[in-house]
């Protein structure tokens, strides 16, 4: 508090000048006190009042600077009057291990018996659950009180907690949101050594030693006419079976004929002869991914496009190998990508060129004020393509990686159409063949630092400014009251 | 300073014309001896011989003396039809209007004297003057008009005491008392034919609404600060109206408040109508 004084003192000094000036050009008069006498408040308390009583302008304005002091010099504090609270970080690396043994299970231990809070006056511990939302594809930060309230063992909580989270990965940052609603001790049960707290407590949980299976490319072949998917493993893992997903989710073994199994120093890779969603079993574990089809051949519009898509006879023919008849039956949203002349500068699915010979040099005079200034290429097109771009055969490539990369589902059209998520091992299946998988750092370290932060609490301005707004209405309501002379 | 209104003169002879034959002033009567009654005055009134119902103590002893018959002596009855104003001189009064107050004091008289009555006139501060001013007839008006405006006010109030002082010593069996009475609890006893005049200033037409002021009692010397809000206007009105009644609810009491500026002549005919009432 003794901080507030200077700028408590500082808009004062203005009130009690005003004080002082109104004081000093008080009437004087002459008159018997007879029947004045009686109110003259020999006491302190009445003296106080009286001058409140009359000079309550003065005394709201005070008020009012008091208030605003307060406010300046960080009053009234941020306050923390939701007690403790514990997180769980309900990411996918929680469930590694067997049951029982795994992260998740020691950090119910751990909610239920050393942070739980039961004595009687002590404020309820409450339980977040740090996951994601497949519904909404976002992160979340869920209140799961209810879950550690019916729990009566660390078994009970982590299985109320498997049945309500998505245990897919976590975001930190909405740590902060704990503070800002008021929750003062925080703690984080996870088992991801790269967080640090600022503000948070971390209890870290043992880790397991890295073992997975992930996914590292997947693209359509045109020399097999099949879609290959590269995986990666650590720690020994190796799959175990390969399952074909259908549009409900269901899962039906692959046949031999559908694939081929490649070892590769890093993993394994699978051709796949029919693209679409596909499972791969590891540990008893199940990894869904998506076997990309073949792309849709380039399609132009003007005339610039046109002449580009002409000198690329292989990429305009579409030359797709086997892939004429390997399209799934439904599902399949694969498109090409269209070349355009000028605009549409990054816009999905479409590839503007412009040709610089055409382009000025300098920028008119009448923009520059008469200076010089070189105008550049046409920033409204992707590709600017020049005499040399022309003439090197490599102007083919981005056109080639353009078109390879639109055999990939198109995620924003699965997003849309995303309605009804189902569950399918590590990952979710949504309608429209998109797939959603825990990320990397789910698996192994990424050696990332990640700072998880508590925020700061609320700095209740509300109470500032509701303070301020009464005070006013005061002062309005005592103006008008005296205004019509009561 | 005009120290009588011009409607005085008016009131004066609209009263006189007025039947007032059963409610003669005594000092009218008076002048007719043929009205006049015997009494246990000095006055002489006549000598005749003794009869048998007068009082035997009535006889003339010195002139049985000399005349060997009994004769006794009728005087007249007492004729004091005098009224006495005491008029406040504190300091106290001059917070009020002064010409008012003086002017108001002055045309009673002037009435009074036209009416034939005789006025006395003290002046009393803190207590009452040791001289008086008397005045017989209306052209004797002078001298109330110029006691009063020679009148220098100083003192401290007091008019219960100045008023029992009066009483003491006092012939006149009507009084007019006029003060601001701004004086604790002021107490007075009568026996009918005491007017009470108030003169004052109200404090609201010197304060500023929702300011306060420095206030210096002129008889005490002492500053107070006085607030003035709505509250305190309100009480102060509260302690005003108390004042009034108390002043009004003595018995046989005419109370009349003045504030500065309200009309005269009704508080003239009224104070009249009590006095021959």
């Amino acid at each position: 508090m003794p901080d507030a004084i200077a700028p408590v003192a500082w808009l004062l000094a203005p009130v009690v000048a005003l004080l002082f000036v109104a004081l000093r050009l008080r009437r004087r008069l002459v008159y018997p006190h007879e029947l004045l006498a009686d109110r003259s408040g020999a006491r302190p308390t009445a003296l106080l009042l009286r001058t409140i009583r009359l000079y309550y302008d003065a005394a709201l304005d005070a008020a009012c600077a008091v208030v605003v002091g307060l406010a300046i010099a960080g009053y009234p504090r941020p306050a923390a009057d939701k007690g403790p609270a514990v997180v769980i970080d309900a990411s996918a690396s929680m469930l590694a291990g067997l049951r029982g043994d795994r992260p998740l299970d020691e950090a119910a231990r751990l909610a239920l018996t050393r942070y739980r809070l039961d004595e009687p006056g002590a404020r309820r511990t409450r339980l977040f659950a740090l996951g994601w939302d497949p519904a909404r594809r976002r992160h979340t930060l869920t209140d799961r009180s209810d879950v550690l309230e019916a729990a009566r063992s660390p078994q009970e909580l982590a299985a109320g907690l498997e049945s309500s989270e998505s245990f897919m990965s976590a975001d930190y940052a909405l740590l902060k949101g704990l503070a800002r609603r008021g929750y003062g001790e925080i703690r984080l049960l996870t088992d991801d050594a790269s967080v640090e707290g600022l503000g948070v407590e971390i209890v870290r949980l043992p880790a397991k030693p890295p073992r997975y299976l992930l996914l590292a490319k997947a693209a359509w072949d045109r020399g097999s006419g099949r879609s290959v998917a590269r995986f990666v493993s650590a720690g020994g893992a190796e799959p175990d079976s390969l399952w074909r997903l259908g549009a409900d989710g269901a899962a039906t073994r692959a046949k031999p004929e559908d694939f081929e199994i490649r070892r590769s120093p890093s993993g394994f890779e699978l051709a796949l002869a029919i693209p679409g969603a596909w499972a791969v079993r590891w540990d008893g574990r199940l990894l869904p991914f998506i076997a990309p089809g073949p792309p849709e051949p380039l399609r132009a519009r003007g005339t610039m496009a046109e002449r580009v898509v002409a000198g690329l006879p292989r990429l305009v023919a579409g030359n797709t190998g086997g892939a004429a008849g390997a399209r799934p039956s439904g599902g399949w949203t694969g498109r090409g990508v269209e070349l355009t002349d000028r605009g549409g500068t990054g816009r999905p699915g479409s590839l503007s060129v412009a040709e610089a010979r055409d382009e000025s040099w300098l920028l008119p005079p009448r923009l520059t004020l008469g200076a010089l200034v070189a105008s550049g290429l046409d920033r409204r097109a992707d590709l600017a393509l020049g005499p040399a771009a022309f003439a090197s055969a490599e102007a083919a490539t981005p056109f080639w990686l353009a078109w390879a990369s639109s055999a990939a589902p198109d995620g924003r059209a699965a997003m849309a159409a995303a309605s009804r998520p189902m569950r399918v091992g590590d990952g979710y299946l949504y309608p429209g063949e998109a797939v959603v998988t825990p990320p990397p750092g789910e698996y192994a370290p990424t050696g990332r630092r990640v700072v998880a932060a508590a925020g700061s609490p609320p700095e209740r301005r509300a109470v500032v400014a509701l303070a301020l707004a009464l005070l006013y209405c005061l002062k309005a309501w005592l103006g008008l009251r005296r205004r019509r002379g009561a | 300073m005009r120290l009588v209104d011009p409607e005085c003169a008016a009131i004066a002879a609209a009263f006189s014309r007025r039947d007032l034959r059963a409610r003669l002033p005594e000092s009218i009567a008076a002048k007719d001896p043929m009205y006049r009654r015997s009494g246990s005055s000095y006055d002489l009134k006549s000598i005749r011989e003794y009869q048998p119902f007068d009082d035997p103590r009535a006889i003339d002893w010195k002139l049985y003396g000399r005349s060997d018959r009994a004769f006794v002596k009728e005087f007249y009855d007492e004729a004091d039809d005098e009224v006495a104003f005491l008029v406040d001189s504190s300091a106290s009064l001059s917070c009020a209007p002064v010409e008012e107050y003086l002017s108001f004091v002055s045309s009673m008289a002037f009435i009074l004297l036209s009416l034939g009555m005789s006025v006395r006139l003290w002046t009393f501060g803190s207590r009452l003057s040791e001289s008086c001013v008397a005045a017989r007839s209306r052209g004797a008006h002078g001298s109330i008009a110029g006691a009063l405006a020679a009148m220098r006010f100083e003192g401290r109030t007091a008019c219960s005491r100045s008023f029992a002082q009066w009483r003491a010593g006092a012939r006149q069996r009507r009084a007019f008392v006029f003060s601001d009475f701004h004086e604790p609890n002021p107490t007075f006893r009568s026996s009918g034919g005491l007017f009470l005049i108030r003169y004052r200033t109200p404090f609201s037409s010197l304060a500023l609404p929702g300011t306060e002021a420095e206030v210096r009692d002129p008889e005490t010397g002492a500053v107070v600060v006085a607030p003035w809000s709505g509250t305190d206007e309100r009480a102060w009105a509260e302690a005003e109206a108390a004042r009034d009644a108390a002043l009004a609810s003595i018995p046989r009491v005419f109370y009349r408040r003045l504030d500065p500026g309200t009309p005269r002549a009704p508080v003239y005919w009224d104070a009249l109508e009590r006095l021959y009432a």
